[in-house]
């Protein structure tokens, strides 16, 4: 898509102002902003955009070009979620969703290649056995068995660490998105 | 305002299913609350793997492939589920294979503790190092003893009766005994000495038929403590797997063992299994190739039947 703050730079001062209308304390607001943009990377993957960062990055302009022309906004979280899905909308006039057809998808797994799986797995297992013992041994323990045993197996490891189920599924996750991660940068660090 | 503690509900979210006025409720919410936005995380990683694991409805599955494919980042995710679901398979072949000594679980896994790898390895050559000071003082010992007894030594039995169809045919699995390793018999203090493992190797061809006359029978001696069964992989058959698995089961479909089959030698394949697996009886053995993305498929069968003396 064509984005509309074209002609509008994000600058430091801008970016300042923004982060100041997230939060006075700088650090949290910098952590604020953070969280604000993975998030908006989510929603725009959950809505199947080609480009998330793109998009992501054209939403929080366009809020700091809002901020620095003086604007007051009242309720930031809501304001950005409006503009997102403003500027989504616009992507989807601009350009025809990309999608994958089933026949690419079915081809999937066979141009998974071989070496490419053998160096991802490598990658895996080295990032594994960079996690701290406990967190190696949860992700491990939470995705052993398969569905029916799984369920159970999930109870007793939260009764085992003595939390509930949800927070070790958020543990879980946790976890996993690290390994996903440093998955990926291993990946891209050995492709280079 | 939808349910947003209905897990069905953000279910419907992350495949598209959802009104737009839902959709927007949800995004909202996803924005102003980080706990609703990682319980969606969560809820995301769980279809995943419910996905690649294929245990999602043919419906489910074809909306999520719909959605969810169509971000070029998704399948990023959907690799890295199956990498994790690749290792956790491994890892199970490998628990599976040494289940039977469970004496071996007690180690740490070496991979992730250097230094209790080291540590074990130490002590290790240092065992090596004193079982071997102890094999050559006792055959100096039983040398003394034998020269005080002066008698000759009886002939050891034979670890493995050759067949005479197996060897000569090729059609036929092969027995190939190995070198003879048979504790002395001279005096009878050793008869009591564990016996020292003992491997007989047979070739097996691939295919079911069990013809009278082709009968595939392999002769395991009571001294053999472990067999193993190398898979010759017919001509024409694939053998751009990952890995192979072996599925040993009776005739009747009774699973035995399964496990990881390793390379041994050109197109060839091999197992090694303790003998007391084995009893008398017809076997069929199925080789699974196991493709990088961790499906399976079966690359050859074998039938054989044990006759144990």
């Amino acid at each position: 898509m064509e984005p509309q703050s074209k002609t509008w730079v994000l600058t430091k001062a801008s970016l300042d102002r923004l982060l100041a209308t997230l939060h006075p304390d700088r650090d949290l607001a910098g952590r604020e902003y953070e969280k604000i943009r993975s998030k908006l990377l989510k929603l725009f993957q959950w809505r199947g955009c080609v480009s998330p960062e793109d998009l992501t990055d054209e939403t929080l302009n366009r809020v700091a070009k809002k901020v620095e022309s003086g604007e007051v906004i009242r309720d930031i979280q809501a304001y950005v979620g409006g503009v997102a899905r403003l500027v989504w909308l616009e992507s989807v006039k601009a350009e025809r969703r990309k999608s994958l057809t089933l026949d690419q998808l079915s081809q999937f797994g066979t141009t998974y290649e071989t070496d490419s799986a053998k160096h991802r797995l490598a990658c895996f297992e080295s990032c594994l056995a960079g996690l701290p013992a406990s967190s190696r041994e949860l992700i491990i323990d939470y995705h052993r068995k398969e569905k029916r045993a799984r369920i159970e197996l999930r109870k007793q490891l939260a009764k085992k660490l003595g939390i509930q189920l949800n927070a070790l599924r958020i543990r879980a996750h946790r976890i996993r998105l690290e390994l996903e991660d440093c998955v990926a940068k291993c990946m891209r660090k050995s492709s280079d | 305002m939808p349910d947003f503690d209905k897990e069905q509900l953000l279910k419907k979210f992350l495949v598209g299913q959802l009104s737009e006025d839902e959709q927007a409720a949800v995004e909202d919410r996803i924005i102003s609350d980080d706990d609703f936005f990682e319980r969606l995380l969560v809820i995301e990683d769980e279809m995943i793997d419910a996905y690649t694991g294929g245990e999602l409805s043919a419906g489910e599955r074809k909306l999520f492939e719909a959605h969810f494919h169509s971000a070029p980042h998704n399948l990023e995710r959907l690799e890295f589920a199956n990498t994790l679901r690749q290792f956790l398979v491994e890892r199970q072949s490998e628990s599976n294979r040494v289940g039977a000594q469970s004496w071996w679980r007690m180690f740490p896994d070496f991979r992730f503790n250097r230094p209790v790898a080291w540590a074990t390895a130490m002590v290790l050559v240092a065992v090596a190092f004193g079982a071997i000071w102890i094999f050559i003082s006792r055959t100096r010992i039983d040398e003394g003893n034998q020269r005080v007894l002066n008698q000759p030594s009886p002939p050891g039995p034979a670890q493995v009766v050759p067949q005479k169809d197996n060897v000569t045919e090729p059609d036929k699995a092969l027995v190939t005994p190995t070198p003879p390793s048979v504790p002395s018999p001279s005096l009878q203090k050793n008869s009591t000495e564990p016996a020292r493992p003992v491997t007989a190797t047979f070739i097996l061809t691939p295919g079911l038929s069990r013809d009278a006359g082709s009968a595939r029978d392999l002769i395991i001696s009571p001294a053999t403590t472990q067999i193993q069964l190398r898979l010759p992989l017919e001509q024409g058959t694939s053998a751009d797997f990952k890995n192979y698995r072996v599925l040993l089961s009776l005739a009747d479909g009774e699973p035995v063992w399964s496990g990881v089959a390793k390379p041994a030698g050109d197109r060839t394949l091999g197992v090694n299994l303790p003998a007391r697996l084995f009893q008398r009886g017809d076997y069929v053995l199925e080789l699974k190739g196991v493709a990088a993305a961790g499906n399976s498929e079966s690359v050859a069968e074998y039938s054989f039947r044990i006759l144990q003396k």
